[in-house]
């Protein structure tokens, strides 16, 4: 089973999506880390296959913490997640390293954008695939 | 050298006989000032003169010595022969040194071509303008200066001075008061959109997918095809409360301002216009106008959006035009568009009619700016908003 470090600072939206990965996904979720520094902690501590991070967190951002894990940890994939669909959000993400973006209104969606990159490939939810941010 | 010594000899009486007449004249004056004269001689070209000080003239002289007006009066060229102990006392010079010194020496250097303007022209009925003058402790003291010509051209000018420092002190109070409720009101829109994007917008995105994994679950059976037809509804419903707080929240601080020139910010609210109200607008920024504090740039961002809504609202075309530009003194900003148009002159009289772009124009007044509409029916409208070089940082 894989094991995902999910990023979110939203406790019922972290429950929603622990519960969706879980049983759209069949994956694990390792850890939930509120901010980027929890996340920098988790992933010290154990291994994962996927960092799940939402894009705007307390503090540090998910873009800059992408941008640190892609320097520490170059191998971890790494997945946007967000409410905002602004292409320039999208643009920044890719940038720092991130391997897709998908948007929190479709969970769904996010199930499948975790699979394709695990699977090795990239993942843009059809809104922002589709130019329409 | 017999002439050079003759020269010599000469020099002392002539130094003792100036002396004697400055005494005499000084003596003159200062009986002229303390109203001991009635009448004195005056020798012109055609002979000599008698001018008569009337008995009715004195109160006159008091009325103006004690009034809390400066009042000075000038020869055409602009040189003092008369001050009230007032203005005296305003520039903190004694009114003697003032007679015979040049008025415009008095204006604040980089105030001297306005002056001069209606100082030249002051008319019968008086021309009035706000300018600087300096006190001999080299401070500005703020007045508002009316100038009125006193019988022909040749005649004197009298300039009566009203010190402005408290109404000056007032505004820069009521511009610093506005500025910190802006800076207030900034806070807070940023804090409501964060509450709508990291809590309420988070609780939707929750709900939506909750309501998703139920619709995902076999429960045809379980309730009533009635209920289970709703779910739809619920989730459009859903996704368009989700696409409102986005909205609201973005429109309440939009995150491009916060640490960005205002063209980047116009590139943004162009993007935007086109996508939620189909407005193409043309941006030509000449320069990106990134030295302006991030208040500042909030407000010229919200007038130039209001200004925005009012062509999608009126003008009946779908094209704008927005110009940034950095000038020599102020930042240069013109919102266009060749629409209806509409009465300017006549509807910014009306607050009612009004309202929301004489809020524009009274905010930006505050903050120093400034808005000028210009439009006639069927002629487009032209917006030019200006921000002096000192208002950019408040």
């Amino acid at each position: 089973m894989c094991l995902i470090l999910l990023v979110e600072d939203h406790k019922l939206m972290a429950e929603v999506l622990v519960n969706a990965l879980h049983k759209k996904g069949n994956f694990k979720v390792a850890d939930v880390a509120g901010t980027a520094e929890e996340a920098l902690v988790c992933l010290s501590e154990r291994e994962v296959d996927l960092a799940l991070v939402d894009v705007v967190l307390p503090h540090t951002s998910g873009i800059d913490l992408v941008s640190i894990i892609q320097e520490r940890y170059p191998q971890l994939p790494c997945l946007m997640i967000s409410g905002r669909s602004a292409s320039d959000y999208v643009k920044r993400s890719l940038d720092a390293g991130a391997r897709g973006y998908v948007l929190k209104d479709d969970i769904f969606d996010v199930v499948k954008g975790v699979r394709h990159v695990l699977d090795g490939g990239t993942y843009l939810s059809k809104q922002i695939a589709d130019g329409k941010t | 050298m017999p002439k050079r010594s003759r020269a010599q000899e000469e020099i002392p009486d002539e130094t003792g006989e100036l002396k004697s007449r400055l005494e005499e004249t000084e003596e003159t004056l200062r009986a002229i000032q303390e109203y001991m004269v009635d009448a004195f001689v005056v020798n012109r070209e055609h002979g000599i003169q008698v001018v008569t000080l009337n008995e009715s003239e004195i109160p006159y002289r008091m009325m103006v010595e004690s009034m809390n007006e400066g009042a000075v009066t000038l020869i055409p060229d602009g040189t003092i022969f008369y001050c009230n102990s007032r203005f005296s006392e305003m520039i903190r010079i004694d009114s003697e040194k003032l007679v015979s010194t040049l008025f415009q020496d008095l204006i604040a250097p980089e105030e001297r071509s306005a002056f001069e303007a209606i100082f030249t022209q002051p008319g019968r009925h008086g021309k009035r303008g706000e300018f600087c003058l300096q006190r001999s402790d080299a401070k500005c003291v703020p007045v508002q200066l009316s100038i009125y010509q006193l019988g022909d051209e040749t005649s004197g000018i009298a300039i009566i001075a009203t010190d402005i420092s408290e109404r000056v002190q007032a505004e820069e109070k009521i511009r610093s008061l506005a500025s910190e409720l802006a800076r207030a009101e900034q806070e807070e829109r940023h804090r409501i959109s964060q509450v709508l994007h990291d809590d309420l917008q988070q609780r939707l995105f929750a709900i939506k997918a909750q309501l998703a994994f139920l619709k995902d679950m076999d429960l045809k059976d379980k309730i009533s095809a009635a209920v289970y037809s709703e779910f739809a509804n619920i989730q459009a419903a859903l996704s368009e409360s989700i696409a409102i707080t986005r909205n609201l929240s973005i429109d309440l601080s939009p995150i491009v301002l916060h640490g960005e020139g205002l063209a980047e910010a116009m590139t943004w609210l162009a993007f935007r216009m086109k996508e939620q109200h189909s407005l193409q607008i043309d941006l030509d920024a000449k320069d990106s106008l990134d030295h302006l504090d991030s208040h500042m740039r909030m407000l010229l961002f919200q007038s130039i959006r209001e200004l925005l809504f009012n062509v999608v609202k009126h003008a009946g075309v779908l094209q704008a035009k927005v110009t940034l530009e950095q000038k020599e003194d102020h930042a240069h900003i013109t919102i266009s568009d060749d629409g209806k148009g509409f009465d300017a002159e006549a509807i910014l009289k009306d607050p009612h009619a009004a309202h929301g772009l004489l809020i524009i124009q009274e905010r930006l007044n505050i903050l120093g700016c400034s808005l000028k509409m210009t439009s006639k029916p069927g002629e487009g409208t032209y917006a030019v908003i200006e921000v002096p070089s000192e208002r950019m940082s408040s």
